[in-house]
């Protein structure tokens, strides 16, 4: 479910960085008020554990094929939302720097589809909620099937909306939909199955380990308010960041904003900079018959900027070739 | 004259248990005193208390109203705490779980970067602690990429670069094989602080230690030299230890 | 080879990498940072169909792979996998957009075919500049670098004990995984009857190790803070960053290629 860097838009990306750093920021003073050094290694450790974890390959009974694990949910409920969501965000800004997961950019839109969903929906509300009169290994059943699926449906929904937004692709919103949720109501439903399987482990290994709210009320009970205020923060930010880089959306969704506000003015700079070069391009064009049709950005116009680049990176790879041989003779020397 | 480095008496300790049926008295009636630069063994079968006592000794096992505890010129209570860690090193067993920074250099700078000495002091201090377990070598390499032997040294050199009065270690030879057994114990010989090494490896107390403590029932069995001690084979028996390989006769 | 192992052997790779001495390696990691950022940032921005601009973005990550002596094809052969997944999504812009954008020698070619190749570049450039990102600079500095950026001192503990204990618990798993495996070899993974024993005795196991990790940095003066080593300098950072600002700027106004043919 990692989203790469090149299926989001700057803005969107943008956007969702904003989304997560809100919640971030808010999970951070939580963990600090608490002023419990001991949550650090612990959170440090469990990164590793998850991280670890997320690698294994589990058999689901009946089918032969085999799931994985995310983790957030999971986390939560022995360390607590708050410390949770901020491990997740380690573990996948390390997830996307050692491993390629998911990019730099889309960091932020990563975080907000797999880490704030699990551990503020699945552990803050829904395992908050079932084990406030006690546990049992029902309940514990229960609430991690429900909060690991409803979780799940959530990011899936996200990475729908982030990428038809972006405009990377034509799909349209109603055909993207119902392919992604039925998949992931599967991948939640094994998720949930081993998050309920390790936590009933845990209940009757060590139930001291599981985190409920009751204990530390104060400071880390969260209530189902915050997170929907976070998540409707979440959603203004995002709106207000799309509408601002308006120009760099698709076609489609500029159009329909032109329909509602009535005007046609939601040019940027943008747009002059690349009347300008259109109108450079149009006089120096090189090869004339190769030129996109029709095409509105005139970035993306000239078949003779394609082989020019192609050429000047060829050409830095061979002298890098050349110059690492030298530095090579150079050496044995 | 000179103050001891350790000086306890009747030091008794118990863990508090959460489901209360009755206090297990793990250790009773503690009392010996160490001199500086003196190298201690303190050997017991598993469980007789001698992480207990070490872990005491540093404030990790929180102790109220233990006896007279006072180590390296303090009373060991809260407020002497943190200047208390300053002056005794501690190495842990499990050397991974000690040695928490991603490479050797980081890790040795640790304490000496936390008690706010200069990036010039702290780099000195971590070349002349590596320089003394002959480790200037691999400054820079990751952690997990050392050998155990590699590791255990690389987690002294940590505790080295305060210069303690006093080491504390918890087994330390466990999982080294001959060679990397025989340079610890070299290495140890050539530090100039007090230690107190705790391990039921009796060859290497032997080799390691001047002097040792035997613990049996969470009482001081025996307190003598490594001679009168450890070729005491009805003694060690008693307390369910064997004698060192060394010792035992072919058969 | 499972994906415990090349994880492990894949990091293993990228610390042998961070640890060289090249020139780019010694420069402030902020400066990588700030420039791998703006790039990608401005890769992300150009249009579906902007191909020769989109390509023309490539010299920079292609120029810098070999100031920095890296592979370029073990960076391609890296993008797999997110290429797959690439792939996946613009066919279905093949399969939609069928408006005929360009046509080379009179083959004519859609628009879905264009945006998927788009795409695919835009995905395999910002994956290049990442990891030319973490092949020269390494985690730790990334995290020093981050410092200065203010992240918090609870984030900045807890990647760097991430990163620290990532390896040391990817060894577990591989070896609890591998035990499993040997006792039960018909099954291709971890069968539902050992999901909660198998995950929670590693879990178990991470927190008593935290707890020792705890009490190490206790015993040492732990404040809250990781002191990290201090980057070198920050000699030569402008005269890196400078200059990857000016191409991004220039390659994302101007159609270089077009001007330059025109002078010709």
């Amino acid at each position: 479910m990692h989203m790469a860097d090149a299926l989001l838009s700057s803005a969107v990306a943008g956007g969702m960085y904003a989304c997560s750093l809100v919640a971030a920021g808010y999970a951070l003073r939580k963990v600090q008020q608490e002023r419990n050094d001991k949550i650090l290694p612990v959170m440090g450790v469990m990164g590793a554990f998850v991280f670890a974890v997320q690698m294994l390959n589990f058999t689901i009974p009946g089918t032969g094929s085999s799931g994985h694990l995310c983790g957030g949910m999971l986390l939560a409920a022995v360390v607590g939302p708050y410390a949770a969501f901020l491990t997740m965000i380690g573990v996948l800004l390390i997830q996307c720097l050692l491993f390629a997961d998911g990019g730099l950019l889309a960091l932020g839109a990563n975080i907000w589809n797999m880490a704030f969903y699990g551990c503020f929906v699945g552990g803050g509300v829904i395992w908050a909620l079932a084990m406030r009169s006690g546990m049992t290994r029902t309940k514990i059943i229960i609430a991690s099937v429900l909060g690991s699926v409803l979780s799940l449906q959530l990011g899936a929904f996200s990475v729908s909306v982030e990428t038809l937004l972006s405009g990377i692709t034509q799909l349209p919103f109603a055909a993207f939909l119902p392919f992604m949720q039925p998949i992931h109501l599967a991948i939640g439903l094994v998720e949930g199955a081993i998050t309920a399987a390790v936590l009933v482990f845990l209940f009757a290994a060590r139930p001291s380990l599981l985190w409920c709210a009751e204990e530390s009320e104060s400071a880390s009970s969260v209530s189902l308010k915050n997170v929907l205020t976070i998540m409707g923060a979440a959603a203004v930010v995002l709106a207000g960041g799309l509408s601002l880089l308006a120009s760099e959306l698709p076609d489609g969704l500029e159009w329909s904003l032109e329909r509602m506000t009535g005007s046609t003015e939601l040019e940027s700079a943008d747009s002059s900079v690349y009347a300008l070069s259109e109108a450079v391009q149009s006089v120096t064009a090189l090869l004339p018959d190769y030129n996109f049709a029709g095409s509105e950005s005139a970035a993306g116009t000239s078949f003779a900027g394609v082989v020019g680049a192609v050429i000047v990176m060829l050409l830095i790879l061979a002298g890098g070739k050349v110059l690492k041989s030298f530095r090579g003779n150079h050496e044995q020397a | 004259m000179e103050e001891n480095i350790i000086e306890i008496e009747n030091l008794h300790f118990a863990y508090a248990k959460k489901h209360e049926h009755k206090d297990a008295m793990v250790l009773q009636n503690i009392s010996f005193s160490a001199k500086a630069g003196e190298r201690i063994g303190l050997i017991g079968a598993n469980g007789v208390g001698k992480s207990t006592l070490l872990k005491i000794f540093v404030g990790l096992l929180e102790a109220e109203d233990i006896g007279k505890v006072r180590l390296c010129g303090l009373d060991l209570n809260k407020k002497n705490l943190r200047e208390l860690r300053r002056r005794i090193g501690y190495v842990f067993q499990d050397s991974d779980s000690q040695l928490f920074m991603a490479d050797i250099y980081s890790d040795v700078a640790f304490a000496a970067r936390n008690c706010g000495y200069s990036e010039q002091e702290v780099q000195k201090r971590v070349t002349q602690a590596l320089a003394q377990v002959h480790l200037e070598n691999l400054a820079k390499r990751q952690i997990y990429r050392l050998s155990g032997g590699q590791k255990k040294l690389a987690a002294i050199a940590g505790i080295l670069t305060l210069t303690p009065q006093l080491v504390l270690m918890d087994e330390p030879s466990a999982a080294l094989d001959p060679k990397n057994r025989r340079h610890l114990i070299n290495i140890l010989r050539s530090l100039p602080c007090a230690q107190l090494i705790a391990s039921h490896d009796l060859d290497f107390i032997y080799a390691a230690c001047d002097r040792v403590i035997l613990l049996h029932d969470g009482q001081i069995a025996a307190d003598g030299t490594v001679k009168d001690v450890l070729r005491n084979q009805e003694l060690l028996e008693a307390c369910n230890l064997e004698l060192p390989l060394m010792f035992q006769k072919a058969d | 080879m499972n994906r415990l192992e090349r994880a492990i052997s894949a990091i293993h790779v990228l610390d042998e990498l961070a640890g060289r001495n090249t020139l780019v390696n010694k420069l402030h990691p902020l400066a990588k940072l700030g420039a791998v950022l703006c790039f990608i940032l401005t890769v992300l921005s150009f249009d579906k169909y902007a191909l020769s601009g989109v390509v023309a973005m490539g010299i920079y990550p292609v120029f810098l792979y070999q100031l920095a002596d890296l592979s370029l094809c073990e960076g391609i052969k890296r993008f797999r996998t997110v290429a797959f997944l690439l792939i996946g999504l613009g066919l279905a812009n093949v399969y939609f957009d069928t408006a005929v954008l360009l046509n080379i020698g009179g083959i004519a070619v859609s628009g879905g075919w264009v945006s998927l190749f788009v795409l695919l570049l835009k995905g395999l450039w910002s994956f290049l500049a990442v990891y030319f990102l973490i092949a020269t600079t390494g985690m730790e500095q990334i995290c020093y670098a981050l410092q200065l950026l203010h992240l918090p001192k609870v984030m900045s503990v807890v990647l760097l004990l991430t990163y620290r204990y990532l390896i040391l618990l990817l060894q577990e798993g591989s070896r609890m995984s591998a035990a499993y495996a040997l006792r039960a070899p018909y099954s291709k993974g971890i069968a539902f009857n050992a999901w909660g024993t198998l995950v929670g005795q590693l879990l178990l196991r991470s927190i008593d190790r935290a707890q020792t990790v705890y009490e190490s940095m206790a015993l040492r003066g732990f404040d809250g803070t990781f002191y990290l080593q201090r980057a070198a300098d920050g000699k030569g950072a402008l005269a890196f960053v400078l200059p990857s600002l000016g191409f991004c700027l220039v390659f994302r106004l101007l159609p270089v290629f077009a001007i330059l043919g025109s002078l010709l």
